[in-house]
């Protein structure tokens, strides 16, 4: 029943949208909550972000229940983020951030603040990789997670492309991609994801998604902000914080979900299109008009 | 894994046993095979058997009381924050007379944590936390219990004896000090204001940065303390010399602060004999940023005692020619810290932690770091009167400038735990910090210094980028 | 680790893509509208598109490398047909590719007009969405903005068939040299100097009419995505960037210019000349429009 009713939905949001989109160049980014399928069923984590000390727990968690070997790195800048970005063998990255001064002028403006962010797949409701890959070798559980399988990859890397925060990684020896899988093997044995199992402080908590989502409303309600309920559809993955999450390098994104946004795009660019072929043709109409006329003119005046 | 030091690599392609062991857990952990206790007490228990922390987490057990992270103020705490109102009159050293070394270690270290801790808080005369290294009553070191029955039913279906070996340091540690940062972000752990020229730090009391600052005349320092050691001074003063707004001024006279101690050539001195109880550690570090505020405030390391032993070493930094002072150009404060990711120096054949810490660093304000000409990631030169490493600069704001008594100080952090071997290299911080000690307890005076910070030759970036480390002592 | 997923290979991949849906459309359009005096233009334009599907296809796998691990793994790149745009260019260069052989097939050995007009239409459906392809496959992508913009396949189809014919063009003279036996019409056409500066003169007309097109496309497009100071300046494919303003829009613009002027003056070597070497600026323009955008892009992020 929810089924038919949210296919309803979709039909209608993109019809919508296919009359909405060439109007506005903005689009579809000033739609409703995008509608969430079988919220109960799904699992999901809170990250917050204030509760968060930094310890990395979480990092070392996911490397070693998913055996992934540690990568080269180096000291390059003033925070503690180390490796720098998701790899094929980094699927958890704590992103550090300094924000503000200590000097003595910027005592008005509430001195320094050290924020850190446990940031990985976000595991989306709607995934871009999910929707994008040509051999359907990513693909969303009913409970949550993105995975993957390794047989089936390609290996184009549009994944890589689409994610909207890059998490998938192209691994050059596999020649595909690999990303976080939510932990699905502890899940599937009742346990929660590795990372939020060693949290020492709860910044990381594994519950129901509509809990999340309820815990991220109230928390708006607190004047914080919160990441993952409405962009890109939703995540399964919900951050909160009390600083800007732009600070950390997570763009903003609209309630638009990745085929959303195709079809916008693609509406955008026919009607670019039709003008752009209408000016093609006129214009060579009024080239090869000119130019006779030039030509006419000159080998008149030339004679 | 090994932590520091292995014996031999195998031969070939051969693993010891343990990797084999280590493969097999591994398949039955990720196939569900194998759980952990704590995992299979959370399947097989209902909520309800869970008691609560403050923060409505339920737990296995809870201890700590509510005091490990946001809370303070309880009296029922034996870990955690310490409670502020230590009674000094009911401190008494540990008797360590009979015992042996190992015990006396293990006692000396129980007590100094006991008194970090705020053990000897008012109303709790005597009071022993369980959480510690050594039983007193007892007389046995923890970490040699040998107990093997279950306390509880807990204890019983899980097969865990926790009063075998298991040693509970009262050792808590602020990652980041993230409450500093956080909650009250008008919080300023380094720049020690002087509005209205008080000698040291924040005068009016807004600034409640979590870290101790005194308040002309007055006998406390104040401050939202972590520690307990501030209000642990400020009472040993008011014990050793009475009211701290006369010391000030007699110190500065020529009446010694602490009975028996003389001047000497404008320079403080000690009484000899045994240690002083009381005097006011670590106001000034044996180097010294300031020299007006060192000659008012004094430390150990200026007492001169014809060489009692427990003042050897500080006299001996000064005969030779090892004390570093800001008239010789000496004006960057050095500090050292440790990182979350290693422990000690025996992490560092860890691949995954080197992972997140791989090399050795300073920490420099990018404004200091624009000062000297570098970026984060560039290479300097930290000299000391004793010695020079090479090393990466991260410029951060986490360090800044200090203004003490009215004149600016560029400060840099650094940690400790770099050397030339194993996978993360990198130069010894020690080879800059100081050899002072406090005749005490004997502890090093390795957090502090004074220091120059030179922009790295291309031929020592060379030679950093070849072997990992660049070092030397004078 | 590689610095870059989509790397030259990726680029060359678009570019013949993109060149071989602009060739077909230019050989069928020009087999349904001029007949029989741009007979040539219409089979150069088919085997400039067969030889150019085959070589994107065998470029993507070389990129790919998949094939080392798993070496039939690319098939499934058939599977989500109309889900990803992957798998929607897959399946439109297979076609194109059937298409072009019939064409050529149909071209060289004779054909059923009707035949031909229908794998023409059909063609030019296939060839218009290969070129539009190229650029959707990029501005689909979520995670890079620079290319998440409507302009880009715009202009990706407008240079794929700018490019398209401008090969069909050059490889009249040069399939004629290689192959004179073979491709018999090309020699005599080519023989015939002034029938082939004739048609120098017609198709040079299109070409700056899209290169006009194709610099505003890019000046709407670089107007309407967020990071476009990655092309302008400071990073290290911007100087890339102004080469292929220089030699694939204005050179070959200045070129025709000059070319409409000697049209009637005699000078055919000249104008044979001067137009080959617009030409191979305005493919060389094509590649490094693709190689600079995709590379640019995956610099930001």
């Amino acid at each position: 029943m929810t089924d038919k009713v949210s296919r309803k939905d979709f039909l209608m949001a993109a019809g919508a949208s296919l009359l909405v989109a060439p109007m506005a160049l903005e689009g579809l980014d000033r739609g409703q909550r995008a509608p969430v399928q079988h919220l109960g069923e799904q699992r999901a984590v809170v990250v917050d972000v204030t509760r968060c000390i930094g310890c990395k727990a979480c990092q070392i968690a996911c490397k070693v229940w998913n055996k992934l070997p540690a990568e080269k790195t180096e000291v390059s800048d003033g925070e503690f983020t180390n490796p720098k970005f998701f790899s094929p063998i980094t699927w958890k990255i704590v992103r550090f951030k300094e924000i503000g001064d200590y000097d003595e002028d910027a005592a008005g403006t509430g001195g320094l603040k050290w924020r850190m962010l446990s940031d990985n797949c976000k595991h989306c409701l709607e995934p871009s990789c999910v929707s994008v890959c040509p051999a359907a070798a990513l693909w969303k559980r009913s409970d949550g997670p993105v995975l993957y399988d390794l047989d089936r990859c390609v290996g184009c890397g549009y994944c890589t492309m689409a994610c909207p925060w890059g998490v998938p990684r192209f691994d050059d020896d596999l020649h595909a991609v690999r990303k976080c899988t939510m932990c699905h093997d502890r899940i599937d044995q009742g346990l929660e994801p590795s990372c939020v199992s060693v949290c020492p402080t709860d910044s990381l908590q594994y519950m129901n998604l509509e809990e999340a989502r309820r815990v991220a409303v109230d928390a708006e309600a607190n004047g914080l902000y919160t990441y993952g309920v409405d962009e890109v559809g939703g995540t399964s993955w919900i951050y909160i914080s009390d600083v800007p999450f732009s600070e950390f390098g997570l763009p903003e994104y609209s309630t638009v979900t990745q085929k959303g946004f195709e079809s916008d795009i693609l509406v955008k660019f026919a009607g670019a299109g039709l003008f752009v072929g209408g000016a093609i043709l006129a214009a060579v109409k009024l080239y090869a008009e000119r130019r006779e006329a030039i030509m006419k003119s000159g080998s008149e005046g030339g004679n | 894994m090994q932590y520091r030091w292995k014996t031999s690599d195998s031969p070939g392609v051969a693993k010891s046993d343990l990797s084999l062991f280590m493969k097999l857990y591994n398949m039955w952990r990720q196939r569900g095979i194998l759980r952990l206790p704590s995992e299979l007490f959370m399947k097989d228990h209902p909520e309800e058997d869970f008691p609560t922390d403050p923060m409505g987490r339920k737990c296995l057990e809870y201890i700590a009381g509510d005091e490990i992270w946001g809370f303070s103020g309880t009296e029922k705490g034996q870990a955690g924050r310490p409670c502020p109102d230590i009674n000094w009159e009911w401190y008494a050293e540990p008797d360590t007379d009979n015992m042996k070394a190992s015990d006396q270690v293990y006692a000396e270290i129980d007590d100094a944590v006991g008194l970090y801790d705020g053990q000897y808080r008012a109303g709790h005369v005597g009071y022993k936390s369980s959480v510690h290294a050594y039983d007193d009553g007892k007389g046995e070191i923890l970490a040699k219990r040998r107990v093997n029955n279950y306390r509880d039913g807990i204890d019983k279906e899980y097969s865990m004896a926790k009063n075998w070996a298991w040693c509970w340091p009262k050792n808590q540690r602020i990652l980041y000090n993230k409450d500093d940062c956080g909650e009250n972000d008008t919080m300023n752990p380094v720049t020690f204001k002087t509005a209205d020229n008080t000698p040291w730090g924040a005068p009016s009391g807004e600034r409640s940065n979590g870290w101790p600052y005194w308040r002309q005349g007055s006998t406390f320092w104040w401050g939202k303390e972590r520690t307990g050691m501030a209000r642990i001074w400020a009472q040993g003063i008011a014990k050793g010399g009475g009211d701290l707004t006369k010391n000030y001024d007699a110190w500065t006279g020529d009446k010694p602060p602490v009975p028996g101690a003389t001047f000497r050539g404008g320079k403080l001195q000690g009484p000899g004999g045994k240690p002083m109880v009381g005097i006011p550690e670590h106001f000034e570090p044996m180097e010294y940023p300031n020299t007006a505020l060192a000659e008012d405030y004094p430390c150990y390391g200026w007492l001169y005692t014809n060489r009692a032993s427990e003042y050897e070493a500080n006299d001996k930094l000064w005969d030779d020619g090892l004390v570093g002072l800001p008239e010789d150009g000496y004006n960057v404060i050095w500090g050292s810290f440790r990182l979350t990711e290693h422990f000690h120096t025996f992490t560092r054949n860890m691949p995954l932690l080197n992972e997140m810490q791989p090399e050795y660093f300073i920490e420099m304000h990018p404004g200091h770091a624009a000062e000297v000409g570098i970026d984060s990631g560039d290479y300097v030169r930290v000299e000391s009167k004793r010695g020079w490493v090479i090393c990466k600069i991260r410029a951060t704001k986490r360090v800044g400038k200090l203004k003490i008594n009215n004149a600016d100080y560029w400060e840099i952090m650094t940690p400790f735990h770099f050397g030339p071997k194993d996978m993360a290299k990198g130069s010894i911080a020690n080879f800059v910090s100081i050899g002072a000690v406090d005749p005490h307890a004997f502890i090093p005076e390795t957090k502090a210094c004074m220091c120059k910070i030179l922009k790295a030759t291309d031929a020592e970036i060379a030679a950093i980028q070849e072997k990992g480390y660049h070092q030397g002592v004078y | 680790m590689s610095e870059f997923v989509w790397g030259p290979l990726m680029a060359t991949y678009l570019f013949l893509g993109g060149l071989a849906g602009g060739a077909y459309l230019i050989s069928a359009l020009v087999d349904l509208f001029k007949g029989e005096d741009y007979e040539v233009l219409s089979k150069s334009g088919a085997l400039v598109s067969t030889v150019a599907v085959i070589a994107s296809v065998v470029v993507l796998l070389l990129e790919i490398k998949r094939f080392e691990v798993a070496p039939l793994s690319f098939l499934n790149a058939f599977r989500q047909f109309p889900g990803s745009m992957i798998s929607v260019g897959t399946w439109l260069l297979t076609c194109l590719l059937v298409v072009s052989v019939v064409t050529v097939i149909l071209a060289f050995f004779g054909g059923n007009w009707l035949v031909r007009k229908i794998v023409d239409v059909v063609g030019i459906v296939l060839s218009l969405g290969t070129a539009a392809y190229t650029g959707l496959v990029l501005s689909y992508c979520r995670g890079i903005p620079f290319w998440g913009s409507p302009f880009l396949p715009a202009l990706f189809t407008v240079s794929g068939i700018l490019t398209g014919l401008t090969l069909a063009m050059l490889m009249i003279p040069v399939a004629a040299y290689i192959m004179p036996k073979a491709l018999n019409s090309f020699w005599e056409l080519y023989e015939r100097k002034a029938s082939y500066v004739g048609m120098i003169g017609q198709t040079e007309k299109y070409c700056q009419v899209l290169t006009v097109v194709e610099i505003v496309l890019l000046a709407l497009y670089m107007g309407t995505t967020p990071t476009t100071g990655i092309l302008l300046g400071g990073s290290s494919v911007s100087l890339l960037f102004y080469v292929y303003i220089a030699l694939g829009l204005l050179l070959p613009l200045g070129i025709g210019y000059l070319n409409s002027k000697w049209e009637h003056q005699g000078k055919d070597m000249m104008i044979v000349l001067s137009a080959m070497i617009g030409q191979v600026m305005v493919l060389l323009g094509g590649f490094i429009l693709r190689y600079v955008v995709l590379i640019g892009g995956q610099l930001i992020h």
